[in-house]
């Protein structure tokens, strides 16, 4: 009996794009849609050549300049989605959705002024849905090992650049990131709790570190699968940690669970191909 | 990648490129894609440090731009951070600089211009900064004001709890 991989690779497409439509409704709620940018002036490219490729083209300047071309974009970005489930058999919507999901990625991290990361996730998994059942598994491996990788490369990046080794870096970092909310409400319960790690310098890096080791622990993923449950509990904890200590919501980045995930029919036609290939 | 070379060696010399492409540029400092640097939160963060709190005035009141409703707080402080270092004289613009050094040998002068103009921001964009940023505020919160203020407060942490050691006014525009 011939395996195919094509329930998961459906159940894995509802599971993609209602997400993005989740998504898309949250930062509608958050006023990060292009049409409540208000035409936006001043561009934030950085030192980064897709931004400055992209901005050279006029398009993300072109796409903020009117209310009318924003909001349209701004619809397209819903419609796309709910078209790629609707016509399942082609590509041309998946690959539709990418490059309005990438436009959308380089002007809102353009306009408002900062590279965010969150996004990265929808926008590479989009790729999945224009392989044909064949790729889809090879490229759906890769993806796990670009998780891995984001994970571990934080920690490497961490050590390498030595803020773990910075008794004071987390306290100091807190200073930043909490600026507002303990100046503008002192007695809150948040910024009570803020504050005594603020004040207590060994505990905040002490969680900092483990922070750091929980991230280097995704390095076990490139060797084996057998842990990927526990790195699914790994990487929500950390990003739980992160929203709650730092107040960085990495919502967006719950789409890399996808890659995480034990997808049986998947799995099965991979090593069954793979086989065969390498046989 | 043992899989991958016997099954698809295209593949895998691509992956081997982009690994060695990626290690090059990151140890020049260079940013070429937005999808493979993870570093934040990795540098030292300085405990002298001096924090800024940036404020609205609007008529003399000040907005609360965290519980303002249809605003998202960090766009609007990010924006106000890039305005404020353009318009300081003394900012080293990095960005700028990376523009002209990696271009500035390569094509003319004219092509140069037009490059800084569409990536970066002009003296003209720069300019229309104030009255974007008053249309925005005013269309986000729906409310109707002449003036809007822009300062910025500055704080130092010691003996548990921020100092406010100076204030800056850095923009007044009559809306």
């Amino acid at each position: 009996m011939s395996i195919s991989p094509i329930n998961d690779i459906k159940k894995i497409r509802y599971l993609y794009y209602g997400f993005v439509l989740i998504v898309l409704v949250r930062f509608y709620d958050l006023n990060l849609l292009l049409h409540q940018f208000e035409s936006p002036v001043l561009n934030f490219p950085d030192a980064d050549n897709t931004f400055w490729f992209i901005l050279y083209t006029g398009i993300p300047q072109f796409l903020v300049k009117n209310f009318t071309i924003s909001l349209l974009f701004d619809l397209s970005l819903f419609i796309v989605p709910v078209l790629c489930l609707i016509f399942n058999r082609t590509r041309i919507f998946p690959v539709l959705f990418s490059i309005i999901f990438f436009l959308y990625f380089i002007t809102v991290s353009n306009f408002q002024a900062h590279h965010a990361h969150n996004l990265n996730g929808i926008l590479m998994l989009s790729i999945l849905f224009y392989c044909t059942p064949k790729t889809f598994a090879s490229v759906l491996y890769f993806f796990r090992y670009y998780v891995l990788f984001v994970m571990v490369s934080a920690a490497l990046w961490k050590i390498f650049r030595g803020s773990v080794f910075h008794l004071d870096h987390m306290s100091n970092t807190f200073l930043l990131q909490h600026l507002y909310v303990l100046t503008d409400h002192p007695s809150s319960t948040y910024s009570t709790v803020i504050k005594y790690l603020m004040d207590h310098p060994i505990l905040s890096h002490l969680i900092f570190i483990m922070g750091t080791l929980l991230e280097f622990v995704f390095l076990i993923g490139f060797f084996t699968k057998k842990y990927d449950k526990l790195l699914i509990i790994l990487f929500c904890c950390f990003f739980i940690g992160d929203y709650a200590i730092n107040q960085l919501p990495f919502f967006e980045f719950y789409i890399f669970l996808i890659p995480l995930l034990h997808w049986k029919e998947i799995n099965e036609f991979y090593n069954a191909n793979n086989k065969l290939l390498i046989a | 990648m043992g899989i991958l070379f016997m099954t698809n060696k295209k593949g895998f010399f691509f992956v081997i490129l982009f690994i060695v492409f990626q290690a090059f540029f990151t140890y020049k400092g260079v940013q070429t894609v937005p999808f493979f640097n993870y570093g934040m939160f990795s540098e030292p963060y300085p405990a002298d440090k001096v924090s800024e709190k940036y404020i609205i005035k609007l008529d003399g009141e000040v907005l609360d731009i965290e519980n303002s409703g249809n605003i998202f707080p960090y766009m609007l402080y990010e924006n106000l951070r890039i305005y404020k270092k353009l318009v300081d004289p003394n900012y080293d613009d990095v960005v700028l600089k990376a523009i002209h050094r990696r271009f500035e040998k390569r094509v003319s002068q004219a092509t140069l211009d037009q490059l800084v103009k569409k990536i970066w921001n002009d003296e003209q964009s720069i300019k229309k900064f104030p009255e974007w940023l008053c249309q925005f505020i005013a269309k986000r919160t729906e409310r109707k004001f002449e003036t809007l203020e822009f300062d910025v407060e500055y704080y130092t942490y010691a003996d548990k709890k921020y100092n406010l050691i100076g204030t800056e006014s850095i923009m007044k525009h009559e809306h």
